[in-house]
C-alpha cells in the first residue's frame, strides 16, 4: 500500500492540443481516482443565437469545431427544419449524408493518426494523415473548403455535386481503399500496435451502460449505440445498416471500431451515390419559427450521438439553442476507464476516448 | 425525424420521473437550461434507442433541486454547467466544483436575472476592473494538489460501479 | 498477428515523390471551387446592399450615397453568401487567398466617375423612367 499523490495531468498535455485537465491520484504508479475538469475556454456560442438570425447561425455553428464542422451545420440545420416543419428535398438529404460521411472519414483517419502518434509509430502517424489529405481535397473540390465547408443550410445545401464528380468522388475513395487496407493491417493486426492498446482504458458492457457513454466508445464496449441506425434523413436510404461493434472494450476495442467505419463510411458513400435521385438541393425557408416552439434532434457525429434543442420565440432569433456534444457524454466514462490504469497509460487511454474539447466548450 | 416527446412536469416531480426512467434501464442524455421571465426552464432528456423524450419543468431563480448524478453519473458535467451559467443549485452532485467548472467573467452568463448575478453587482462589481479581478481569482485555485480546492468527491462514484 | 505490415508502403515511400509541397516556391493547385476572397467588379455593382445584409461577418459595407463597396478582407469568413445572393453577379469568389498583411486595411471600391457618353445615356434612362412614371401616375389619377 503506497502513499498516495495527487498527479496534475493538464490542461497542457501531451495527447491532444486541447485544454481538459485530470487531477490524477496516483498510488504505486496506478491512477486510484481521476477527477476530470474542462471549462478552460468555454465560449458562450449558445448565447450567441441572440445575436445571429437563424440563417446565419449555421456558419457559427459550423465553427465550433475543426473536425465536426459539417456534422454541426447539418445537425444545427435538422434542428431547425424540425422545428419549422421544413420538408428538405431528397438530393440535399443524400448530398448531406455523403459529407457527413466523408467527415467521419477524415475524424477517424485524423485520429487514428494521433493514436499513432501517441504510442511512438510516427511512420504509420504520417501515412493516415496523408490519406486523410485526399478526403479534404475531395471537400475543398466540392464546397470550397477545406475544413470550414459553408455547405449546408437550414433547408437543403449551398452547393450541388454533378452526378460525374460524385462518381469521381467514390473513384477517389475506391483509390484510398488499398492503402488503407494496409494501415487497418498495421492497425488491427500488428503485434506491436496490439501490445500497446489491448487492455488499455477498459470499459464493460454494464459501465458503459450505466455511464451512458455514446458513440465508438459505447460500441467498443458492445453496445450498439448508433443513431444512424434509426434511418433518419438520408440513411434511411441506405438499403441496410449495421453499427459496428466491438466486444473487447479496451483501446484495441476503440480502434477496430473506428477503423472499420471509415470502410462503412467508404460503402455508405458509394451506395448513396448509385441512389442519388435528380432534384433541387435547397428548399425555401421563409418566415421565423413559431412563439414557445421546441424540437429537438440527434446525430451520429464521428465521436457519437450528438443532441440539439432550439426554441424559438417568433421572431428570427432563436430564444435558446442547444448542443449537447458527445465528449460531454464520455466525460464520465472517461474517469471510470482512467481509474486503476497506469499513469504511463494515462495519455493513451485519454486519447483512445477521442475527446473532443473544442465541441464540449462550445 | 427525431420523435418530439415532451413532457411539461413538477420540478417536486423531476425525482422521481428520472428514478422511473432509470429503473426502466433508459439513458439519460442531458440537461439543459434555458432562461425564462420567470425563472429557468429545464430540460431533461433521456433515450432508450430510438425513443427520446424530454421532461419540462420551470423552476424560481435561485431554487435548489435534488442531483440525480447517483443515478446517472455524467449528470454531473450538467449539473454544474446549469449552476454555473443559470444559477439553479443541484444538491449533492457526484463530483462537485461548486461554481468553479466554467470560469466565467460574470456570474451566470445566461442568465441575468439570477441571485448570484444580483449579488454580484450589488457588490459593485459591474465594472471592468474588477471582472476582470473576479476572473482571476476563479482561476487560480483549481491548480491540483492543495486538498482543500480539488472539486470534492462524495462517495466516490466509481466504486458503485 | 505479425510484424511489419508497414514496410510495404514505406518502401515504396522511400522510390516515391514526396506526398508535400513545397509551398512558397510551388505554387498550389486550386480547385475551382477553392474559396479564396471576394472581389466586385464594381461597374456591373448596383449598390442594392444585399451582400451587406447576407453577410454573417459584418465584413461588407455598401455606401449608396459615396457610392463606394467596402469589404473588410480579415473579417470575411469566406462563406459564399454574398456571392451567391448578389442579383447582377457582380461578385465574384477567386481561389487565391487574401495575401498575409501587417495591419488588416478594408479594402474600398468606389464606383468610377461617369464618361460624358455613359452619364447622357444615364440621364436619358432616368427621364425615361421618370416620364413613364409620371404617365402611370396621370393615368390612374384619371382612372
Amino acid at each position: 500500500m503506497g502513499k498516495r499523490t495527487v498527479i496534475p495531468f493538464g490542461p497542457q498535455h501531451p495527447v491532444l492540443p486541447e485544454p481538459v485537465h485530470f487531477d490524477l491520484v496516483i498510488e504505486d504508479e496506478k491512477v486510484v481516482e481521476a477527477i476530470p475538469q474542462v471549462g478552460f475556454i468555454h465560449r458562450g456560442l449558445e448565447k450567441l443565437v441572440e445575436k445571429r438570425d437563424y440563417q446565419s447561425f449555421v456558419y457559427i455553428t459550423e465553427r465550433i469545431c475543426g473536425i465536426c464542422s459539417f456534422g454541426h451545420s447539418l445537425g444545427y440545420s435538422q434542428t431547425i427544419e424540425a422545428l419549422m416543419e421544413v420538408e428538405v428535398p431528397p438530393r440535399a438529404e443524400y448530398l448531406r449524408v455523403i459529407w457527413h460521411e466523408l467527415s467521419r472519414v477524415h475524424s477517424h483517419l485524423l485520429w487514428m493518426g494521433l493514436l499513432a502518434d501517441a504510442f511512438g509509430f510516427e511512420n504509420l502517424f504520417m501515412q493516415c494523415w496523408r490519406l486523410r489529405e485526399r478526403v479534404l481535397d475531395i471537400f475543398e473540390q466540392t464546397t470550397g473548403g477545406r475544413v470550414i465547408l459553408s455547405a449546408c443550410n437550414v433547408g437543403g445545401v449551398n452547393q450541388d455535386i454533378a452526378n460525374e464528380d460524385l462518381r469521381g468522388i467514390v473513384q477517389v475513395l475506391d483509390g484510398m481503399r488499398g492503402e488503407y487496407d494496409q494501415l487497418l493491417k498495421t492497425f488491427l493486426r500488428d503485434r506491436s500496435v496490439a501490445n500497446r492498446l489491448s487492455g488499455v482504458g477498459y470499459l464493460s458492457e454494464q459501465q458503459a451502460k450505466e455511464l451512458c457513454v455514446v458513440g465508438p466508445f459505447a460500441r467498443a464496449s458492445g453496445l450498439a449505440e448508433d443513431v444512424r441506425n434509426f434511418g433518419y434523413g438520408g440513411y434511411g436510404a441506405l438499403a441496410a445498416f449495421e453499427p459496428v461493434v466491438s466486444t473487447s472494450g479496451d483501446g484495441y476495442g476503440r480502434c477496430e471500431v473506428r477503423a472499420l467505419e471509415v470502410l462503412q463510411a467508404f460503402d455508405i458513400v458509394k451506395e448513396l451515390v448509385d441512389k442519388i435521385p435528380d432534384g433541387p438541393i435547397d428548399a425555401k425557408v421563409k418566415g421565423a419559427p413559431e412563439a414557445a416552439s421546441a424540437a429537438v434532434s440527434r446525430l451520429e457525429q464521428p465521436r457519437g450521438e450528438c443532441f440539439y434543442y432550439s426554441k424559438g420565440n417568433g421572431t428570427k432569433f432563436l430564444e435558446r439553442f442547444r448542443i449537447r456534444t458527445p465528449t460531454s457524454q464520455n466525460i464520465a466514462g472517461m474517469t471510470i476507464t482512467l481509474q486503476g490504469c497506469d499513469l504511463a497509460d494515462v495519455p493513451l487511454n485519454i486519447l483512445t476516448i477521442d475527446p473532443c474539447i473544442s465541441c464540449t466548450e462550445r | 425525424m427525431n420523435p418530439q416527446v415532451f413532457k411539461d412536469i413538477e420540478p417536486a416531480q423531476m425525482r422521481a420521473e428520472v428514478e422511473s426512467y432509470h429503473s426502466r434501464g433508459w439513458r439519460f442524455v442531458q440537461i439543459c437550461g434555458s432562461t425564462l421571465p420567470e425563472g429557468v426552464e429545464l430540460l431533461y432528456s433521456f433515450s432508450d434507442g430510438e425513443p427520446l423524450e424530454n421532461l419540462r419543468m420551470v423552476v424560481d431563480n435561485g431554487s435548489e433541486l435534488p442531483s440525480i448524478s447517483d443515478l446517472y453519473l455524467n449528470a454531473f458535467f450538467f449539473e454544474n454547467e446549469t449552476h454555473d451559467l443559470f444559477g439553479v443549485s443541484f444538491k449533492g452532485i457526484a463530483i462537485d466544483f461548486g461554481g468553479e467548472f466554467y470560469t466565467v467573467s460574470v456570474p451566470t452568463p445566461m442568465n441575468p436575472a439570477s441571485a448570484q448575478a444580483a449579488d454580484f453587482l450589488a457588490a459593485g462589481a459591474g465594472d471592468t476592473s474588477d471582472v476582470a479581478g473576479s476572473g482571476d481569482n476563479e482561476a487560480a485555485p483549481d491548480a491540483a494538489g492543495a486538498a482543500d480546492t480539488t472539486p470534492t468527491t462524495n462517495d466516490n462514484p466509481g466504486g458503485e460501479l | 498477428m505479425g510484424s511489419f505490415h508497414l514496410a510495404k508502403m514505406s518502401l515504396k515511400n522511400l522510390f516515391s515523390k514526396p506526398a508535400t509541397q513545397l509551398y512558397p516556391i510551388q505554387k498550389p493547385v486550386y480547385f475551382a471551387r477553392t474559396k479564396g476572397r471576394v472581389v466586385n467588379d464594381i461597374k456591373l455593382c448596383i449598390l442594392c446592399g444585399t451582400c451587406e445584409r447576407k453577410c454573417p461577418a459584418g465584413a461588407l459595407k455598401v455606401d449608396k450615397a459615396a457610392e463606394t463597396w467596402t469589404i473588410n478582407p480579415f473579417s470575411c469568413v469566406q462563406c459564399y453568401s454574398c456571392v451567391r445572393a448578389c442579383p447582377k453577379k457582380s461578385l465574384t469568389m477567386l481561389a487565391e487567398y487574401t495575401p498575409a498583411a501587417t495591419v488588416k486595411v478594408a479594402r474600398v471600391e468606389k464606383k468610377p466617375e461617369l464618361t460624358p457618353e455613359e452619364r447622357a445615356a444615364k440621364e436619358a434612362a432616368e427621364a425615361e423612367k421618370a416620364a413613364k412614371v409620371a404617365a402611370a401616375k396621370a393615368k390612374k389619377a384619371a382612372g
